[in-house]
């Protein structure tokens, strides 16, 4: 066998070169092997590794699974490139500077970040470790490292770091103080430092133990029970601070404050401190204001009851004495106040009271009178106010009674006396005037005309007396507050022209005109129609007897802002000026002379003035010499009902009048809905609700009197306000023969749109008519 | 009705005798009025059968039986009990006035009265009474 010489020059047998051989390609085999398990290893995992040459382009990486295209991308193209060309990085700013320097140094590193952005949101984050490489000869081959995607740590890091500092953030919002300390008792953070710790807020640092905390909350005064007895004190607190159990109340300054401590599983200790100072304040005040109610209640002249369902549950002294009880426990052992009440009455008072205990709340308070009896079985009077109160946490009623036996019986008195003194006056009054028109009517035969005139004084002035006596009545009456008012809606235009008609003889008498300006609006006020149609008819027969013959009186109704004005003027004498403050009261006349042209009571006015302040009013006058008065009066205005429906359905076929009816409804803030068929009628009646209709007899589609039987056939729709607007309104009524339409009124056209509000207005606004006959005049 | 054809019957109950004077004068000097005149509540009911009224005046205030307890007792009449009853008072508060509507007068004439035109006036409420 042919010796082999390898390149060593050493001699080798064949065999033993083949063997060689053999050993080498084995030993290759296994470090392919090896090579191909790392990288398998290094593939499988988030980590790679990587070699660069000495310009530090990669050469080499085992790259991982790539979650995107700009991953993939970079992965793809790493070979060739530098680590900062590989994500674009600008090299001359941090950390890619340093890291640069390091490598130009030549030095290993270590956790160096960097981040490869993958959307404006997103980037992947890398932490590299490399070492530099050099050939045995010595020079620098480059650097070789591993590299891990860390993004999802990045991420979760991230994440709780902004959610740490929102808690904090929070923390430090809530006007709670909330105080963190470790195992040692060290402050680890605390909200709210400068207003919890004022003077001394800059000492409170992580770090300071809670003693330290204490001591200086003590020193700088913030505690002020602490004031005097400083460390005592201390001790106690932290005595208890080693033993957290129950909340405490701790006064900080001016405040007061719930402290709760809860010692956690690892030794930290959380501390909570809630301002309770407002809550303290309300709960004192109402300490205060419940020894205010006892006393109050039980000091009170009138009795007052607390019951459920009749059973009571509180009574004062004044309600044992009232009801002539030997104790409170005997009244409060009472089984229902019910008891208290006449027999006739019990079962009706108990029902109402049920119906106004279950009803709203805002039901009550309400007054009312009863009959009762004491336990002596004797009756009395009493006045009680309800109102709903609660009593151990459930609603009780609340009774405040008066005993107003006394007080009834002197208005039964005064009623009595009234009504007497009125009947007996006018008693012989009747006999005087009545006989003495008989004579003046020649009933006697006849007489001569001195006697005549002088029957005529006689007789003038007995009717004079019976007006003194029904004014002297009248405010008695209104001062008293005995006058009832039945208060409701009522047109201030209506009112006027009402008022007109009343004094129309008697201006004819005078030979005046009354004259009602046109009125720019049609409000509403409150009032009682009879007193308000008293005090017009006083100014207006006032006017009338001060203005010369064949005069003018006028009469207006304005807005005054939130009022309305009503004002009656005169072209007479004018009133003096030194009479001014007088006029409004009693007895006084400004032409007291025994001449005078014009006798009256001289309490018209005065009653005026006491009816207009029971409406919330005022009444005044505007006067010159020579020139005239205007007396005035001004009442509140009142809106339309708000509560109630103010839609009307118009039906008209002319656009320009239906325009004109709807400009019309509008100024009486109703709210006009315009169609122009009978259809679009049928259509909107069942779809909505509506205050009134009015219907134009001929419509394209239907005869209007048709429709209105439509209308009428629906039982919704039978009292369905209804105006009939044309020009044979009337004499379509009039051949409706027999046939009789309820809530139907018939108006010509053209418009008069002062009926037309009328009608409308009694719709909307319907007063109830009562019996009309004589009464005091 | 044919209250223009007779002269209608009024039954007058006053206890004043001035007032039940002149009253009567009134009404008689109108001319179209027979008057009967009472002066206490039990001469009307004994009187009202017999001279079967076309309408009762009646005061109120009255010694004994007032006018309101006549006006039920006369309703309890067969003879009158649809007879129309006009209160004639001075006691005419609005309270007032509204009771003695309540119990189904068909007026009030309020005191003093005119005597000139007393006559009118409760021929207009005879005439109004019997329209309806």
């Amino acid at each position: 066998m042919r010796p082999v010489v390898d390149a060593d020059g050493v001699r080798r047998t064949a065999r033993a070169f083949l063997a060689d051989i053999d050993r080498r390609r084995h030993a290759e085999a296994a470090l392919l092997a090896n090579e191909q398990r790392f990288r398998d290893f290094a593939q499988s995992s988030s980590d790679w590794i990587w070699e660069t040459d000495a310009r530090y382009r990669f050469t080499f990486a085992t790259v991982p699974q790539a979650e995107s295209d700009v991953e993939r991308l970079f992965y793809g193209t790493l070979i060739g490139r530098t680590r900062w060309e590989a994500v674009a990085a600008d090299v001359g700013a941090e950390p890619w500077k340093s890291h640069i320097a390091d490598l130009e140094a030549r030095l290993p590193f270590r956790n160096f970040r960097y981040a490869l952005p993958v959307t404006p949101t997103r980037d992947v984050h890398f932490l590299v470790n490399g070492i530099p490489v050099f050939n045995p000869d010595g020079s620098f081959s480059g650097y070789r490292g591993t590299a891990t995607n860390e993004t999802a740590q990045v991420v979760a890091e991230n994440a709780m770091r902004r959610t740490r500092e929102e808690l904090m953030d929070a923390i430090a919002r809530v006007p709670l103080g909330i105080g963190l300390f470790d195992a040692e008792d060290r402050l680890i953070a605390r909200n709210n430092i400068d207003r919890d710790f004022g003077p001394v807020a800059h000492l409170i640092r992580p770090g300071i133990t809670f003693e330290g905390v204490l001591r200086l909350s003590v020193s700088a005064g913030l505690l002020p029970e602490a004031i005097g007895r400083e460390e005592p004190f201390i001790q106690e607190r932290l005595e208890r601070r080693r033993n957290p159990g129950l909340p405490f109340l701790q006064e900080r300054g001016s405040r007061s404050l719930e402290i709760r401590e809860h010692r956690l599983e690892n030794g930290h200790t959380i501390v909570v401190q809630i301002d309770i100072t407002e809550a303290r304040r309300a709960e004192r005040a109402l300490r205060d204001s419940e020894g205010k109610f006892r006393s109050l209640v039980e000091g009170s002249v009138q009795a007052v009851v607390i019951h459920s369902e009749g059973r009571p549950l509180f009574a004062n002294r004044a309600f044992v004495q009232m009801f002539g009880f030997d104790s409170l426990d005997e009244a409060l052992a009472l089984p229902s106040i019910y008891g208290l009440f006449v027999p006739e009455n019990r079962d009706r008072v108990k029902t109402v009271h049920r119906q106004r205990i279950g009803g709203q709340h805002d039901a009550l308070p309400s007054e009312y009178q009863h009959e009762m009896v004491r336990k002596d079985g004797s009756r009395f009077w009493i006045e009680s106010r309800l109102s709903m109160v609660e009593w151990d946490g459930a609603r009780a009623v609340q009774a405040t009674i008066v005993d107003i036996t006394e007080r009834r019986n002197i208005e039964r008195l005064k009623n009595d006396f009234i009504s007497t003194v009125s009947h007996e006056l006018r008693t012989p009054l009747t006999s005087i005037a009545g006989s003495l028109g008989l004579i003046s009517g020649g009933m006697a035969g006849p007489i001569s005309d001195k006697a005549q005139r002088l029957i005529e004084i006689a007789g003038s002035n007995s009717d004079r007396l019976v007006r003194l006596i029904n004014s002297i009545l009248d405010i008695e009456k209104i001062e008293s507050g005995r006058l009832e008012i039945n208060f409701e809606r009522l047109s201030a235009v209506q009112l006027v022209n009402q008022a007109i008609e009343v004094n129309r003889g008697f201006a004819d008498e005078y030979g005046i005109d009354l004259v009602l300006e046109e009125p720019s609006a049609t409000p509403w006020i409150q009032g009682g129609s009879d007193q308000l149609i008293q005090v017009l008819t006083n100014l207006v027969s006032n006017a009338i007897k001060f203005s010369p013959p064949r005069g003018t009186v006028r009469l207006a109704v304005r807005r005054r802002g939130d009022t309305v004005r009503f004002s009656v003027h005169d072209r007479g004498p004018g009133i003096p000026e030194e009479f001014r403050a007088r006029v409004f009261d009693k007895f006084t006349q400004a032409d007291s002379s025994s001449n005078r042209r014009h006798t009256g009571t001289g309490l018209g006015l005065s009653i005026c003035r006491a009816l207009v302040e029971r409406h919330d009013g005022s009444i005044d006058f505007n006067t010159q010499l020579g020139l005239g008065t205007e007396f005035y009066f001004d009442l509140p205005e009142i809106g339309i009902d708000s509560s109630r429906n103010r839609r009307i359905l118009v039906c008209e076929d002319e656009p320009d009048v239906a325009t004109l009816i709807g400009l019309l409804l509008e100024q009486e803030g109703l709210e006009p809905e315009i169609v122009h068929r009978a259809a679009d009628v049928r259509q909107l009646l069942q779809l909505h609700e509506y205050a009134a209709l009015t219907i134009d007899l001929s419509l394209p589609d239907l005869p209007g009197l048709e429709l209105l039987r439509e209308v009428r056939s629906m039982p919704r729709l039978r009292d369905l306000p209804v105006i009939i607007l044309s020009a044979t309104a009337r004499i379509a009524e009039a051949n409706a023969g027999g046939e009789k339409f309820a809530r139907t009124v018939w108006l010509n056209k053209p418009i008069d749109r002062r009926r037309l509000t009328e009608a409308l207005n009694t719709f909307i606004a319907p007063r109830p008519s009562g019996p009309e006959d004589e009464k005091e005049s | 009705m044919n209250a223009e054809a007779r002269r209608m019957r009024i039954l007058y109950v006053e206890d004043e005798p001035d007032i039940r004077e002149v009253t009567r004068l009134a009404l008689e000097f109108s001319g179209r009025f027979e008057v009967r005149i009472c002066d206490s509540g039990d001469q009307a009911l004994r009187e009202s059968p017999s001279f079967k009224p076309d309408l009762i005046l009646l005061d109120v205030m009255m010694p004994g039986m007032d006018g309101l307890t006549l006006m039920s007792r006369l309703r309890a009449e067969a003879q009158t009990e649809a007879t129309p009853v006009v209160f004639m008072t001075a006691k005419v508060q609005s309270s007032e006035i509204s009771r003695y509507l309540d119990l189904a007068a068909v007026s009030v004439i309020p005191k003093p009265f005119d005597p000139r035109t007393l006559g009118d006036r409760v021929m207009d409420i005879l005439m109004k009474h019997h329209g309806s």
